[in-house]
């Protein structure tokens, strides 16, 4: 956890900084806890209920089932960082070991994995992960493996670069000549130095997993007995005018949550190269 | 940027590849999907090619 402190502290220095990183975690605590954060029950149909506007009662209103929107807007922060973690945490690590494969090894190695990347690349990944969703069901299973699979190769391609840099070093050279075998120099010297940009671009990728999540189940692919915010974009739609507060809410979520994660990601990448540092600090 | 096309075109209800892979996706329509997923993947690695065509023209230290 020592660990945590320095880049908390660059992130804390700007306003919005500071607040990206609330933002993250109390997206996370309300994606941890929502039970014993909503006040209502998000599934809990009140037909004489429909469409209040925001009020002390119903601080976001309620929809057109009767339903608490802030409740569900809660549960539906589960859902999106629920799919959004593991989906990036499985392609981090696809994307790592390949990438280190790829790096390390070179010859067929590196030549396989850079070809698996460069087809993967020139596929719409949207496009990829709607299909399949489409043809296999939209549970949240399928989802994360789906997301998971179509996001690694960044991460393999940055990882195959910056391993091939290190191997090029004299102290990777000189570990070799007193006997090192290879697990030891990649576990030892290689992994502590790409963590850093592994984990920037999980957090930006984060964001394109929640968008991704939002996206499909606006289309209507989602897991039908999740609460989603995509989801309820897509009731909202009927009742802009009638109830704007039903898409609102939602809609600034995610926007919000989004932003909070591209932010993190940015000042992250800032903070392990100096050089990128602004030094005017804005708003 | 594609699945902007999807979304955008599905909400305002113009006719468009995004809402086509869509509307196929929905209706199990795989001769389309095949369709257009070659015509996408094609289309992106032409993109790539005028790109670094382009790039090698206006960049001097460029070689290939």
């Amino acid at each position: 956890m020592k660990h945590f402190g320095e880049p908390i502290q660059y992130l804390a220095r700007e306003p919005i900084g500071l607040f990206s990183l609330i933002f993250t975690i109390a997206i996370n605590i309300m994606a941890t806890i929502p039970t014993y954060i909503a006040p209502y029950d998000p599934y809990r149909i009140d037909a004489s209920n429909t469409f209040k506007p925001p009020s002390p009662m119903h601080p976001f209103g309620t929809d057109d089932l009767g339903r608490d929107v802030l409740s569900q807007v809660i549960y539906g922060a589960r859902t999106s960082m629920m799919i959004a973690v593991a989906a990036v945490a499985f392609s981090a690590l696809l994307g790592t070991i390949l990438g280190i494969m790829a790096g390390y090894y070179g010859g067929r190695a590196d030549l396989a994995v850079s070809m698996v990347i460069d087809a993967k690349l020139s596929i719409p990944t949207f496009f990829l992960v709607l299909v399949v969703i489409a043809l296999f069901g939209g549970s949240i299973a399928n989802m994360i493996i789906v997301i998971g699979i179509t996001i690694w190769p960044p991460i393999a391609r940055v990882v195959r670069a910056l391993v091939n840099s290190i191997r090029a070093s004299d102290f990777i050279e000189a570990a070799r000549a007193i006997g090192a075998s290879s697990i030891w120099i990649i576990s030892k010297h290689i992994v502590p130095q790409i963590v850093g940009v592994v984990a920037v671009i999980s957090i930006l990728q984060m964001g394109s997993a929640v968008i991704i999540e939002a996206g499909l189940s606006f289309l209507g692919f989602g897991d039908p007995t999740l609460i989603s915010w995509g989801k309820m974009l897509n009731i909202a739609q009927t009742y802009v005018e009638k109830a704007l507060w039903i898409g609102l809410f939602p809609g600034l979520f995610l926007f919000l949550t989004i932003l909070s994660l591209n932010i993190l990601g940015d000042r992250l990448y800032e903070y392990y190269n100096p050089r990128l540092r602004e030094i005017v600090s804005y708003l | 940027m594609l699945a902007g096309a999807t979304l955008t075109e599905t909400v305002f209800a113009w006719p468009g590849m995004g809402r086509l892979i869509y509307e196929s996706a929905i209706a199990r329509d795989y001769p389309v999907i095949l369709g257009i997923f070659i015509f996408v993947s094609i289309t992106v690695i032409l993109a790539n090619l005028v790109v670094d065509m382009i790039n090698a023209l206006l960049d001097p230290r460029v070689r290939y």
